[in-house]
């Protein structure tokens, strides 16, 4: 269980004025400021729960996670990690956690995956025939067997974070932190690792908090989801919520037999809005609990040769989210 | 206690020790080409220059010796000088602080062992090949050349000299780790390590032997760990060095490694209390 009661941190940054002279002048005199990173946060996650953290960049996403991970130190606040904190690094603690970085390497690159694994296994003190076991199940399911005597520099970006997936996994950590796990992967190797980290956590129920820019993430792997602007929680509810209570109405798309025939004729609706005429395609915006009235009048009206209802992009609902002042209830 | 109560416990495991060890190893001969060209264009480079500036000397001064050494012996002092000044300094540098800078750090913090053991155990392994290097390289020069005049070469030198060299590794890591740390707080740590390197080569022994120095000056750096960084390991592999005196050497850097291990752990746990585990 992961436990955090009005947790802060505070950076100091250092500016300094551009050109010549303010480097100049920055050797005599520094002008130091405070960046809050975490404003008081408070957050319960229970065993097994898999947590979404959504937030634009500088949000204060990853200090969290660093945080949690006891890599870095909280200015002030309560924060417990299955009954430790992780800021004492007690290695009791280090064992059943796992933190892993999408944007950062943390395999060996002059080493094969191999190699680096063996450390590993010497790291965590893990007894051989479970080693070769678990090894062997993990670069199976994520299809990395044969690379595994492959120099990690050597691997593509997708082969990468697949290894550091094991790497990270080998020890059967309680906790698990991933930190933008897809970040510049493209939209297959983002599927299988969403899928590996899907069907892990249905298998073993470690506890994961998982960071992400891609909504198919947060989407596919978060029940819920926590939203942070800089540095506060202005969202902390099921994911499936966030749709219902934000997202309003939904739009139908309907192909018609003429779509410009019908734009030019100007109808109007009763129950839905006419958008835009996108590559031939009619979409019309309906209130939530009037979308089969919506529905029923268009097929009344006009020739249609098909129709469907779409739900607004999840992203664009966060982002409009993420925007607003007041904290809202899930 | 059952393996998973062992993966859970507090007590600290070495297990890791050997693998680091061995890790660090084959990345070393991972890069055949600057494994090859360390051991022996960062011997040639320094010899070379070495061997001709102090012919000139010695025959501009048509002196015998200089600084109590003849010639043949500076000759004997220069083939080991380069491979235990690369012993000592390599692999203290910028592996820290840049981990520091680019956030790399933080892989080894989640990890349950120790940090500054774990780079010590690196080093170690950098200097059991700068060890093998020099063995051979050394072999090599002595059996085309010969033995230069006035150069002992005995076991007990070899050992006594093993042995300096090893203290050396410790007590250079520690100088270097600590100045490396202050990575925590400043942009730039490049050249508080250069001026130590500059001040080790100069006055460890590793540009010129210690001897030249007047005798008030060779006073004063006897109370610094910087003589027996460098000079003392090659006197001792050079049989110049009683067991006495090779003994006092020791005990005196030892006695130099406490302050400064007491230093490095204070400073290691001031500087990641500030770490924010940012990457550049």
């Amino acid at each position: 269980m992961i436990q955090i009661e009005n947790l802060y941190k505070t950076f100091r940054i250092h500016r300094k004025a551009p050109g010549f002279v303010g480097s100049l002048k920055s050797l005599v005199y520094r002008q130091w400021e405070d960046r809050h990173a975490l404003k008081g946060v408070n957050l319960t996650v229970q065993p097994g729960e898999i947590l979404g953290l959504v937030g634009a960049n500088g949000a204060g996403k990853t200090t969290l996670v660093k945080i949690l991970a006891g890599v870095v130190r909280p200015s002030s606040g309560r924060v417990q990690v299955n009954n430790l904190n992780p800021w004492d690094r007690k290695n009791s603690f280090r064992r059943q956690i796992s933190l892993i970085m999408g944007q950062k390497a943390q395999l060996w690159w002059d080493l094969p995956a191999a190699d680096c694994f063996l450390l590993l296994k010497e790291i965590y003190q893990i007894e051989e025939g479970e080693y070769q076991k678990y090894l062997g199940f993990l670069s199976e399911t994520l299809g990395v067997s044969g690379l595994l005597d492959v120099q990690i520099r050597r691997l593509s970006l997708g082969e990468r974070m697949k290894m550091e997936l094991i790497a990270a996994l080998l020890h059967k950590p309680r906790v698990v932190f991933l930190d933008e796990p897809t970040i510049g992967l493209d939209l297959t190797a983002q599927k299988a690792i969403r899928k590996f980290i899907l069907d892990y956590q249905r298998e073993y129920q470690p506890t994961m908090i998982l960071t992400s820019h891609y909504m198919e993430d947060i989407e596919q792997l978060c029940p819920r989801i926590v939203i942070i602007r800089e540095g506060q929680f202005v969202y902390d509810g099921q994911l499936k919520h966030v749709m219902s209570k934000f997202a309003d109405h939904k739009v139908l798309a309907v192909t018609v037999e003429d779509p410009q025939l019908v734009v030019d004729a100007g109808m109007e609706f009763k129950n839905s809005v006419y958008l835009e005429n996108k590559e031939g395609v009619l979409r019309f915006r309906a209130e939530r609990q009037a979308v089969a009235s919506a529905a029923a009048e268009i097929l009344g009206r006009l020739p249609v040769k098909d129709i469907s209802i779409e739900e607004l992009d999840i992203g664009h609902i966060i982002e409009a989210l993420m925007r607003r002042q007041e904290r809202l209830a899930p | 206690m059952t393996a998973r109560d062992a993966t859970l416990s507090d007590r600290p495991s070495y297990r890791w020790v050997p693998a680091i060890f061995s890790m660090e190893l084959r990345k070393i001969f991972s890069y055949r080409m600057d494994f090859w060209l360390q051991f022996v264009g960062g011997f040639l480079a320094q010899f070379v220059v070495s061997y001709f500036l102090w012919l000139s000397i010695f025959e501009f001064k048509q002196a015998e010796s200089v600084g109590g050494y003849s010639f043949s012996m500076l000759v004997g002092y220069y083939i080991f000088s380069p491979f235990i000044d690369r012993i000592v300094r390599a692999n203290n540098a910028f592996v820290v602080s840049q981990e520091i800078y680019d956030g790399s750090l933080s892989r080894y913090l989640l990890y349950p062992i120790n940090y500054l053991g774990l780079r010590f155990i690196a080093t170690l392994a950098h200097a059991l090949v700068g060890l093998l290097q020099m063995a051979v390289g050394v072999a090599i020069i002595f059996g085309l050349w010969g033995v230069p005049e006035g150069v002992q070469l005995t076991l007990s030198g070899i050992l006594m000299g093993t042995v300096g060299v090893t203290v050396s590794v410790l007590l250079y890591y520690l100088m270097a780790t600590s100045l490396e740390l202050a990575a925590f707080w400043a942009d730039n740590v490049w050249s508080l390590l250069v001026m130590l390197q500059f001040t080790t080569a100069f006055v460890g022994g590793s540009l010129v032997p210690l001897s030249i120095f007047p005798e008030w000056a060779q006073d004063a750096l006897a109370l610094t760990p910087f003589p027996y960084l460098i000079g003392y390991p090659v006197q001792a592999f050079l049989g110049q060095l009683s067991f006495q005196q090779w003994l006092r050497g020791i005990e005196f850097s030892l006695l130099w490694t406490l302050p400064l291990a007491l230093v490095l752990v204070i400073v290691w746990g001031r500087g990641r209390s500030s770490y924010t585990g940012v990457g550049m």
